[in-house]
């Protein structure tokens, strides 16, 4: 019986190693060439398409199709942008999406969402992982974030690229302030980086130990970070809340969370996808986490913990699941939340602090058991749409009665995965994103009335999906 | 419970360069000036044979393990020439064999089409490759996974990958690996449950 997490790590890694030792370095040194000439390479490459299994030709032609689409963030952009290849777009402002490609990209594309055609690519020019996008109050400005630590701003009516902002180390997470005047970049785990936005510049880093999410106020005034005091994410057993004052860009207070199975070093417990979520009228800020504990008999419990931000205090945990949140919305009028796990999609009573009875949903496919349900709230708050993300449905809740409607079921599974749901502004129409279940990582995009509950024709788009914003 | 320690392989993730004195990395800045060819051949003899090892948690069996590898060489070959910086090279390879894993995948899936043999996986039963059993039971609880998982858990425990680089390796985010590994860990916690 595996006493704890580590110990399924250890036991993980002993066989991954097991596993290694299958395979002998004289195994393949036979296979290529250890040390020599471009000419045998040359001829290696060659001849590779010719070896006896067509399956090798046939992934060597796939690996040249990797070459061009899959990997261009490692490869020299030949026509950058800032040199003038890339043509100015001339961008529409209005009913515009901007999508992300995931990494390895350098790729944005405009989406005219009145036409629903994906409109020519941006490159901006860096490669090593785009991990954040955010779009300027006025639309005119889209900034990507690499994980490197570069912030970009691309003007998007023109198509082109501003002088990267360079922020610091591996970054994962932006967020801009009301304003749009300035940023906050997650480097996690050591803090955040301010960023001024009007003079395109890094201000300083400021310094959360574990940083490992942050959440902004929505008047922006105030940075929540989430952080733990413990050496890495998997042993994790405390988590602080640190309150960063956008004013200063100094940490205000800190406050050491004390929730159920949150103390430093806890024999056997470990806090796993622990997340921080801002209430929208900013009275509340959320931590969910999921407390794990391996030994005898084996216990997942997930907790909300609300902390007032007027007083920092720690107000009452809210016991959500046994199974983990992989996903916790809030209400636009901040009284209710929905949470999802595996199996279920509960609401939560945040009035009162209460989890209220797990509404089942039908899961089309369960081929994918430890999938979930992402959750979006409409605009009015009226419904909330659980995306089934192993299946091929979106199950309208109605939150007035807690009870599932007829499900939208969308065309494509399994060669295209749903991810997650966005409502365009007007809100009245959620463009449910999915992924292509194969190499090129595709994006989808299913635009459904609200209104009807139908489906509209989907908008494809050959990238990856790093992220998506709308314009305003 | 096993607590036996794994052995550490020189191979993985950059330790052989530094090894040998240098950051890692450092074989392709040390060499920044040689021919493209003595470039991969560098990196080959570094990566090569962890990069089969990883390939092999994600297809199974050897042979086609090797020629995902081998592959992914002929294509960084190919694509020196718009090689920018070196340590991308190592992130260039580590992309291109996962997606050579996934290909393979595909081709098995369409296999009702036109079969494609291949080797059984180095854990299955009728494989005498692995030798410790709890090993091979692991590794079949890790092949019930769906790949994404698969992919994270293999960077992860057997290259020893940040979850920065698992993300920029697989194209997701970094929230993406943490809950991915999260998930597959507490699904391998109760699917191996009972068999310590």
């Amino acid at each position: 019986m595996p006493s704890d997490l580590r110990q399924i790590e250890d036991r993980l890694r002993a066989a991954y190693a097991d596993a290694a030792e299958t395979v002998r370095p004289e195994d393949i040194s036979e296979r290529a060439p250890a040390a020599t000439g471009a000419v045998r390479w040359r001829a290696w490459a060659r001849t590779a398409g010719r070896r006896s299994t067509a399956l090798a030709a046939a992934v060597a032609v796939l690996v040249i199709v990797i070459t061009a689409t899959v990997t261009p963030q490692v490869l020299q952009s030949g026509s950058r942008h800032r040199n003038g290849s890339q043509p100015a777009a001339h961008l529409p402002h209005s009913h515009m999406a901007y999508v992300l490609g995931g990494a390895p990209r350098d790729l944005l594309i405009p989406v005219n969402l009145a036409t629903g055609a994906p409109l020519k690519p941006i490159h901006f020019g860096l490669r090593g992982g785009e991990t954040g996008i955010a779009i300027s109050p006025d639309g005119s400005l889209v900034y990507v974030l690499t994980v490197r630590g570069q912030l970009v701003p691309v003007d998007v009516s023109t198509g082109t690229a501003g002088q990267p902002i360079k922020v610091g180390g591996v970054s994962q997470e932006l967020v801009t302030t009301p304003n749009g005047k300035g940023a906050y970049v997650l480097e996690p785990p050591y803090g955040v980086e301010a960023v001024d936005l009007a003079a395109r510049t890094a201000l300083g880093f400021i310094k959360v130990r574990g940083a490992d999410g942050f959440a902004l106020t929505p008047n922006g005034k105030t940075l929540y970070v989430l952080g733990t005091n413990a050496s890495t994410t998997i042993s994790t057993t405390d988590l602080v809340l640190t309150a960063i004052d956008t004013a200063t860009n100094a940490a205000v207070s800190t406050l050491t969370l004390t929730g159920p199975d949150l103390k430093p070093h806890l024999r056997g417990w470990h806090v796993m996808e622990e997340s921080v979520t801002m209430a929208p009228d900013g009275k509340t800020v959320y931590v969910s986490y999921m407390a794990f504990n391996a030994t005898t008999p084996l216990r997942a419990d997930a907790w909300i913990i609300p902390v007032k931000v007027a007083s920092g205090t720690e107000l009452k945990p809210i016991n959500v699941s046994r199974s983990g949140i992989q996903n916790f919305t809030i209400s636009p009028d901040s009284q209710g939340g929905y949470v999802s796990d595996a199996q279920s999609v509960t609401p939560i009573d945040l009035r009162t602090g209460t989890a209220l009875r797990p509404i089942p949903l039908p899961s089309a496919h369960h081929s994918y058991p430890q999938q979930s349900y992402a959750l979006t709230f409409s605009p009015d708050g009226g419904t909330v749409y659980a995306v089934d993300e192993s299946g091929s449905t979106v199950v309208p809740i109605d939150t007035a009665t807690n009870t599932a409607q007829q499900p939208i079921r969308l065309t494509g599974w399994p060669n295209w995965m749903l991810d997650d749901g966005v409502f365009a502004p007007g809100g009245k129409t959620l463009y449910v994103l999915s992924h292509a279940n194969d190499m090129t990582n595709a994006v989808r995009m299913v635009p459904i009335d609200t209104a009807t509950g139908t489906a509209g024709k989907p908008i494809d788009i050959p990238a990856g999906l790093g992220g998506i914003v709308f314009s305003p | 419970m096993t607590d036996s320690a794994p052995s550490v392989d020189p191979c993985r993730g950059g330790i052989g360069v530094q090894a040998a004195g240098l950051p890692g990395g450092g074989l392709l800045r040390q060499q920044q000036a040689s021919a493209p060819a003595d470039l991969v051949a560098g990196l080959y003899q570094t990566h090569g044979l962890a990069l089969v090892r990883t390939a092999l948690m994600l297809v199974g069996d050897k042979p086609t393990a090797e020629d995902v590898v081998q592959d992914a060489f002929i294509g960084l070959y190919r694509a020196m020439p718009r090689l920018r910086s070196d340590d991308k090279a190592l992130a260039y390879l580590r992309a291109s064999v996962v997606n050579g894993c996934r290909s393979v995948h595909r081709a098995r899936q369409r296999a009702f089409a036109r079969p494609v043999q291949h080797s059984p996986t180095a854990w299955s039963a009728e494989s005498a490759a692995m030798a410790r059993e709890e090993s091979r039971l692991a590794m079949q609880a890790v092949s019930r996974l769906p790949r994404r998982a698969r992919e994270v858990l293999a960077l992860r425990y057997y290259l020893d990958l940040s979850d920065a680089e698992i993300a920029a390796a697989l194209g997701i985010s970094r929230g993406s690996v943490s809950s991915t590994a999260s998930r597959a860990l507490a699904v391998l916690a109760r699917e191996l449950n009972g068999e310590l």
